[in-house]
């Protein structure tokens, strides 16, 4: 009888950790699902279509305004919203002498243009845009020189452990 | 004691450490440059409207993008340069003083430069404090215009005529008084999406200028400058952001040739158009 309450008795604080322990990782992982960024393209109620970075909660998903990429979207919901593949790209620009970065160099969207962003310090700004978006980078201070490209994937690959692609046409060289 | 005083009154009361005296010794001198080759006059020469009246700014072994415009207007402007990125004349100033294809100045080289030229700025921030001091500082003449506003003179029938021209065809509606610039971004001209060609070091370098779409988010500024100050306007030619206008008549002729104005100018209108042009130019005091 001893034993066996013993038993019972060792068992029983295994067997709470135990579910402790899973109902812990169950509700962390709800948390992380519930607080997922991705990337969707957004159809807004005029037909447009943006890349907007979304946020998942309990299976609602909210697209933050993100100036320049996402207009102001009142609470999309998931019927609205497709996914779409996003092509990563790393954007560098520096001087081809000296190989120096060149910082607040402007990124736009060409087709809206639309500003995404600017360089770093580091001479470096991260993309992500659907394949075939041409991008426009200027020298932000006489604008004497630019480059457009397109986005174009190179590798299936999604190092980032997103749905993202890799690409390439992100190396710039300036003279200035 | 007596003596030191006096010394000290006459060293306060003399302009050699005035900022302004520093600043003018600063845009004029050469050495403020690493080359020692360029100073701020090369392109904005005092004697010519603090502009050089070439068609797109050169220096040295530079071409750039654009005209280089009078410094005569600095006070009337909201923002700086043609396509408005910089914000303040500070930042304005500091741009070219940095940049490595025009006067290429950084904090190693500042306090060197500046021992050769004489002055007490040690740092780039105290250089373009010197510089803003003296421009936002110089003394003109009021023009003849804004005498006439004063009721300090008379326009002369033409120039009356002109005026009277200048609102009813519609260029009030961007050269808006006082300033004769309405400090927003315009496209006036046909969308030019050709490649401009600059230069540095001898190489070309092809681009093309978007203007305040270049700076700023929006379809609508792709080729859009900034309205310029008519003050002055007919001492500093060429004409529009790249120097593509020799003289105000071929201004008006493009002008005539779109949709922009109320209706179309006679021969007649434009020669008293650039009648009333010229009251709005003012003398820059001598020293």
């Amino acid at each position: 009888m001893n034993s066996k309450t013993q038993a019972q008795q060792t068992e029983q604080p295994m067997r709470f950790l135990s579910n402790f322990f899973i109902y812990f990782l169950s509700v962390f992982a709800t948390i992380a699902s519930a607080q997922t960024m991705q990337e969707f393209y957004v159809k807004t109620s005029c037909g447009e279509t943006k890349i907007c970075t979304a946020q998942i909660e309990n299976n609602q998903i909210f697209c933050p305004a993100i100036k320049g990429i996402c207009p102001n979207i009142p609470d999309c919901k998931k019927s609205h919203l497709e996914e779409v593949p996003l092509v990563y790209t790393q954007i560098n620009v520096t001087i081809t002498k000296n190989n120096s970065p060149v910082k607040d160099v402007n990124i736009f969207e060409n087709s809206t243009n639309t500003l995404i962003g600017k360089t770093r310090e580091d001479g470096k700004f991260d993309l992500y845009a659907k394949e075939g978006t041409v991008i426009r980078i200027v020298e932000p201070k006489y604008g004497l020189q630019s480059k457009i490209f397109t986005v174009k994937r190179t590798s299936d690959k999604a190092p980032l452990g997103k749905k993202m692609l890799v690409g390439d046409g992100g190396q710039v060289g300036w003279t200035l | 004691m007596d003596s030191v005083a006096l010394f000290l009154f006459f060293l306060y009361s003399s302009n050699l450490f005035s900022s302004s005296s520093s600043g003018e010794t600063l845009f004029l001198s050469p050495m403020l440059s690493s080359d020692k080759k360029i100073s701020c006059a090369t392109c904005h020469d005092p004697k010519n409207y603090f502009q050089d009246g070439k068609k797109i700014a050169e220096a040295r072994n530079v071409k750039l993008l654009r005209n280089t415009p009078t410094l005569l207007n600095l006070k009337r402007y909201s923002t700086f340069s043609w396509d408005g990125r910089n914000v303040d004349l500070k930042s304005q100033i500091l741009n070219p003083l940095l940049s490595h294809v025009e006067h290429n100045l950084n904090e190693n080289n500042i306090k060197k430069i500046s021992n050769l030229i004489n002055s007490d700025a040690n740092t780039i921030e105290q250089v373009a404090n010197y510089l803003e001091d003296y421009l936002i500082n110089l003394n003109f003449n009021k023009s003849k215009f804004e005498k006439f506003k004063l009721n300090e003179t008379k326009l002369s029938r033409k120039e009356l005529r002109g005026y009277k021209n200048f609102i009813e065809l519609g260029c009030s509606r961007c050269h808006t008084e006082p300033n004769f610039t309405d400090n927003i971004f315009h496209k006036t001209l046909s969308m030019n999406l050709k490649l401009v060609r600059s230069e540095v070091d001898g190489k070309k370098i092809y681009t093309p200028d978007l203007g305040r779409g270049n700076v700023v988010d929006g379809v609508e500024y792709i080729g859009a400058f900034r309205t310029p100050s008519l003050f002055n306007v007919m001492k500093t030619p060429p004409y529009m952001h790249d120097g593509r206008f020799k003289t105000i008549n071929n201004v008006l002729d493009h002008y005539n040739s779109t949709r922009l104005l109320a209706r179309k100018i006679t021969k007649k209108e434009k020669t008293e158009i650039i009648s009333f042009l010229f009251t709005l130019t003012e003398e820059v005091e001598a020293e």
